[in-house]
């Protein structure tokens, strides 16, 4: 049986979009977002563009250990005792968060920095934990879990 | 400031069309980096609703014009097409 039933949506080519308001109650912080549904990230990372939209201080943040991908490294920054809202319904599914990681690239080239900061933030399996289900309509999704 | 003060009372709706315009601007990607290229674009209801180089000038524009802007996917569109490794 799961516990929680949120809402996302689907892209023409795959990507699921899962809408939510990112609430860092300490900072008087409460901004709306989407994430990126991703299977194969062990954590929910906060996008650098997500980051920067919110006014996030990167120096109230502690520093994690840099993030390996396939893109390369960038630098890591967590974020503790944040809330994410989810919506299910007509209501919001708060989930408190331990902690975050909010990405930070290091790149010099303008174009390229611009890119990365586009990348869109990543639900990830922290939230998810092992026993979920994902159904989609080709338009709706529904995330149980 | 508690969490519910941080809520405001259209929340879900804010997210929905948000998530919604998000979409709407990844299906259209391709024909943005066309015409739009290296520019941060806003979408709306299927819409263009503003394009700039710099993104603290559209987010200026979009808040003069309607007010609250957190329903609308801001994006840059990087002219080179580039793949999201998940």
């Amino acid at each position: 049986m799961f516990l929680l039933k949120i809402e996302g949506y689907i892209a023409k080519n795959g990507e699921i979009v899962v809408p939510a308001l990112l609430i860092i109650q300490e900072m008087g912080i409460a901004k709306e977002m989407t994430l990126e549904l991703d299977t194969g990230a062990a954590s929910t990372i906060i996008s650098e563009g997500d980051a920067d939209a919110m006014g996030l201080d990167y120096s109230q943040l502690e520093k994690g250990t840099p993030a390996l991908g396939i893109g390369g490294v960038a630098d890591v920054h967590i974020l503790k005792n944040a809330r994410l809202a989810f919506v299910s319904g007509e209501w919001l599914i708060v989930k408190i968060m331990d902690r975050l990681e909010v990405i930070k690239h290091n790149v010099e080239d303008p174009i390229i920095k611009k890119a990365l900061k586009s990348l869109p933030s990543l639900l990830g399996r922290d939230v998810l934990g092992t026993k979920f289900t994902i159904t989609s309509d080709g338009k709706n999704v529904t995330i149980e879990f | 400031m508690t969490t519910r003060e941080l809520f405001r009372p259209n929340t879900v709706q804010i997210l929905r069309t948000l998530a919604k315009n998000r979409v709407e601007l990844i299906d259209s990607i391709n024909d943005l980096r066309k015409k739009y290229p290296d520019e941060y674009v806003a979408f709306h209801e299927n819409e263009v609703v503003g394009h700039a180089k710099d993104e603290s000038a559209l987010r200026s524009s979009l808040a003069k014009k309607y007010g609250t802007i957190e329903h609308i996917a801001i994006q840059f569109i990087s002219s080179k097409e580039l793949q999201l490794i998940l």
